[in-house]
């Protein structure tokens, strides 16, 4: 309960982060994503039901301080007047939530890695949940505005944001152990139970 | 799978059906309560990036700032009279729009912002303000500075969410922040009128924009300034939006690739346009007769 307790004071830290941790010019405009980043750490190390309640907080209040929804009616009669198309929604409040609890599922499957003290896989597979995280939610743009495009600069934007992602994990993975061990909590696996079924 | 996670995913979707299915004004109430939450944090964490970089030490001398003050009261004693000026003008202007029966009018004020955090989502552009709607900032308003040596007003962007004490803003350069242009000076205003967008994905600090839907006989020189157009009553017609760089005939419509006015890494301050669209009151009903 401790351990989960620090985790939520590890997220909100994350957000507040967030704000101030600025691109990199010569990295195609990439950034450290903090809260990412804690979520894939905390995936790994919670329980699956703990995960989701931190899916949805996290997804929740990354929407409520980055979902962009404009509405200038002077635009909408401007597009009429030109015959142009009208402006498209931005994206959907409670996205995020969907792309975090998708993700995070991912990372809970590598949990007995995590446990055992393996970090590897773990740290690649937070620079792929970035990658994907980053590639799905463009995605979603792109079909919310009725309109693909895909640059390179796009891939470049999401590769370089997803290597610095796995340079952090490991940081973040080892305060996440250290917290761990400090409030007594023991990453545990519960497996997928198999049954074995007889012929009756 | 275990029933607890069948459980806790079942509360999951539900929960997240909830989310999706969230009114667009619940949505907004939601996101100004958790940006006031973080509001501290952000001018806190401003204030101690400025302390940091050294953005708000004064190096000038106080001769050079007694020198400065001078010019600026001059320039402000000028700036009065002209804004009387304009007073009586609009007054004038007013009673002729009464004459003519125009439903509407407008009047513009400015409120001074300053930039506190520039927007860290991967694929949005902006920034938010510390100035919201208790200090008069209106969802749309559009955000300027002036620029150029005759100080002409050139859009920022535009205003996304007025929160209660600061605003999220978009910047001009975002593929959301549309705002119908025209080329300044044009003899054939409707087939010079387009609308300009930023582009979805740039590395560039200073992305170009697109005056897209531009009449296919159109054509554009390079150079020529871009202003905005509108004639709702709904936005402010002539504010600077940049310059053309390039011009690309259509089939269909034609498009100028448009270099914006104003340069977004280096805005100490910013201007939201206070909107106060009066709506005149209905005529009196006729008297019946007697």
């Amino acid at each position: 309960m401790i351990f989960v307790l620090l985790l939520f004071i590890l997220m909100a830290t994350g957000f507040v982060a967030q704000d101030f941790i600025p691109d990199i010019d010569w990295a195609w405009h990439a950034r450290i994503f903090a809260v990412p980043i804690i979520f894939f750490a905390c995936a790994i190390s919670l329980p699956f039901p703990v995960m989701l309640v931190f899916a949805f907080a996290t997804g929740f209040v990354w929407d409520a301080l980055n979902h962009v929804a404009v509405n200038f009616p002077d635009v909408a009669h401007a597009a009429l007047e030109l015959d142009a198309v009208p402006p498209g929604p931005a994206g959907a409040f409670g996205f995020s939530i969907f792309l975090y609890a998708l993700l995070g599922s991912m990372m809970h499957g590598i949990r007995p890695l995590f446990r055992r003290g393996r970090w590897e896989l773990p740290v690649l597979m937070t620079g792929a949940g970035t990658f994907l995280l980053l590639t799905l939610d463009y995605l979603f743009i792109n079909f919310r505005r009725a309109g693909f495009s895909m640059p390179v600069e796009v891939w470049y934007h999401i590769g370089a944001t997803a290597v610095l992602s796995m340079i952090i994990a490991p940081f973040v993975f080892f305060l996440i152990d250290r917290l761990a061990k400090l409030s007594g909590y023991s990453i545990r696996y519960e497996g997928l139970n198999y049954r074995r079924w007889t012929v009756p | 799978m275990r029933k607890l996670n069948l459980v806790a995913l079942a509360i999951f979707i539900a929960a997240m059906v909830w989310a999706f299915i969230l009114p667009a004004s619940t949505t907004r109430t939601i996101q100004n309560r958790v940006g006031a939450i973080f509001a501290p944090f952000k001018r806190t964490g401003a204030n101690v990036q400025d302390a940091l970089t050294g953005a708000n030490e004064e190096t000038r001398t106080p001769e050079q700032l007694r020198a400065l003050n001078e010019k600026l009261a001059i320039e402000n004693a000028q700036l009065k009279i002209y804004r009387d000026r304009e007073q009586q003008i609009l007054t004038e202007l007013n009673k002729v729009n009464a004459l003519l029966k125009f439903d509407q009018r407008t009047e513009l004020s400015l409120i001074p912002a300053k930039i506190i955090v520039r927007k860290t989502s991967a694929w949005y552009r902006g920034a938010t303000i510390d100035k919201g709607y208790r200090q008069g900032v209106q969802d749309g308003s559009p955000v300027i500075l002036p620029t150029g040596p005759e100080g002409r007003a050139s859009l920022v962007g535009r205003v996304a969410r007025a929160g209660e004490n600061e605003s999220e803003i978009l910047f001009i350069t975002d593929e959301l922040c549309k705002v119908a242009g025209q080329i300044e000076g044009a003899k054939d205003e409707l087939k010079l009128r387009g609308m300009l967008e930023g582009v979805r994905v740039s590395t560039s600090r200073r992305p170009e924009l697109r005056l897209r839907y531009l009449s296919k006989d159109a054509k554009v020189e390079k150079n020529r300034r871009v202003i905005s157009a509108d004639n709702t009553n709904r936005f402010p017609p002539g504010l600077t939006l940049g310059t053309v760089v390039d011009f690309r005939p259509g089939d269909a419509s034609s498009e100028a690739i448009v270099e914006p006015a104003v340069n977004l890494d280096d805005l100490p301050y910013v201007f939201v346009m206070e909107q106060k669209v009066e709506v005149q009151p209905p005529p009196p009903p006729a008297s019946p007769p007697r």
